[in-house]
């Protein structure tokens, strides 16, 4: 699953550390999920987007194979 | 998701002051040749029921030496509580990192031991049964602090 965290976080002007307090992990969460070493679950990811305020789906990509 | 069988993260401090001396201890201990400290004479009834009479003698009250006991329960119960305590903020990714570094501990381990049987024959064995009863929560604690704390370190963005 590919995602645009760190884009929507420059349009934000927001850290993985300011990110991840926001939605309440760790900030090596957070950057495991922008390296796409992790997906998150389907709670966290609405949380995410909700900061960003646009809906799942354009955040979370899915691509082939998943 | 809810993990139960985590203690809290305050537990963490007492594990490392438990874990990193008795590591250390436990390989001075090796490397002095297994010295004879903390010498106890066991009363005769009690010798009975831990069953040392056989390993060390058959005389009524037998001494034994605990140095390596301590070391042991130090070790052992300092990687528990460095394993089963919860991290600050314990969250989904820390979750599979801790599942991750459960499975990766009991298949090196297992492949160890596998290797260890095959190449080791008659006492030294008992060596290798020795460092096994630690190796599946030490190589647990290391994966499991490197992927957490050093190897974000590594991979800087």
């Amino acid at each position: 699953m590919k995602n645009t965290i760190r884009v929507e976080r420059a349009i934000l002007n927001i850290s993985q550390a300011e990110l991840a307090d926001r939605v309440q992990v760790t900030r090596q969460t957070i950057n495991a999920i922008e390296l796409e070493k992790y997906a998150p679950s389907a709670v966290l990811a609405m949380k995410i987007a909700r900061v960003f305020e646009k809906r799942v789906e354009e955040v979370f990509v899915l691509e082939e194979g998943d | 998701m809810k993990n139960k069988l985590l203690i809290a993260h305050r537990w963490k401090i007492l594990g490392w002051l438990l874990a990193v001396p008795a590591f250390i201890g436990g390989i001075s201990f090796v490397l002095f040749n297994f010295p004879e400290y903390l010498q106890v004479t066991v009363p005769e009834w009690l010798a009975h029921f831990i069953w040392i009479e056989s390993f060390v003698s058959d005389t009524p009250n037998p001494t034994i030496y605990l140095l390596d006991e301590v070391i042991a329960l130090s070790l052992l119960i300092g990687l528990l509580l460095l394993a089963f305590s919860k991290e600050k903020v314990e969250d989904e990714w820390i979750q599979q990192v801790r599942l991750e570094s459960f499975q990766w501990a009991f298949l090196v381990n297992s492949m160890l031991l596998i290797a260890f049987t095959v190449f080791t024959h008659g006492s030294p064995f008992l060596s290798v049964m020795v460092y096994n009863m630690f190796t599946p929560l030490l190589i647990f604690v290391a994966r499991f602090y490197y992927v957490l704390y050093l190897k974000p370190l590594f991979s800087k963005n």
